[in-house]
């Protein structure tokens, strides 16, 4: 028997009876990683399960653990994450010569001061002021 | 559950979680991964639906935890 469709709303449909909003995602938008990522966020909220193929649909159920959660917003908070971080990969991607560049400087000037420290070159330097006065 | 989109390994990580509540069995096959949860104590039957769903988010989890100490 067909499963009774409640409501439906762009990519959104939601199952009353079973406490569940399905979220079908284009993976050619989102990647797999992406979703997992906003998946994870709900993990408290609701029991997450992913499924479809990640080269032509992908569904996630959503099952709202509780019953008085609203359905469809707890849809769109999923998409509104997906954006999140999609846009926090984009950033990441954008981003990484820089913070290549700053974690490098960062080892650079680390391990400088390592070698005055051990090579004792201040020490001399003081003992010699001291010789001379 | 798909393999294409859970990994074997994950799933591997995840029975690790499980064990000390339930005797895990993994079935892998081609097109599919099934997980045969048998709790160790008596567990009613809606909580144990309840388990089989953490599941999922369990896998979730570790995959969070394995990925960011990469």
């Amino acid at each position: 028997m067909a499963e009774k469709k409640e409501f439906s709303e762009d990519n959104l449909e939601i199952r009353k009876d079973r406490n569940q909003v399905i979220v079908s995602i284009n993976p050619k938008v989102y990647t797999l990683d992406i979703i997992f990522s906003a998946a994870y966020i709900f993990i408290d909220r609701a029991y997450v399960v992913v499924d479809g193929d990640p080269n032509e649909e992908i569904f996630v159920f959503l099952k709202a653990k509780d019953k008085k959660t609203d359905l469809l917003e707890l849809g769109r908070e999923f998409n509104n994450e997906l954006i999140n971080y999609s846009f926090y990969a984009a950033q990441t991607i954008k981003n990484i010569h820089v913070r290549d560049a700053i974690i490098q400087r960062a080892f650079f000037t680390h391990s400088g001061e390592e070698r005055v420290i051990m090579s004792g070159k201040g020490r001399s330097r003081r003992k010699k002021k001291r010789s001379k006065n | 559950m798909n393999p294409k989109i859970y990994s074997y390994a994950y799933v591997k990580g995840t029975k690790k979680v499980y064990e000390e509540l339930f005797n895990v069995r993994i079935e892998k096959s081609k097109s599919n991964i099934q997980v045969i949860l048998k709790p160790r104590k008596r567990i009613k039957e809606a909580e144990l639906f309840d388990y089989g769903y953490e599941f999922f988010n369990c896998i979730l989890g570790v995959m969070k935890q394995i990925k960011t100490s990469m």
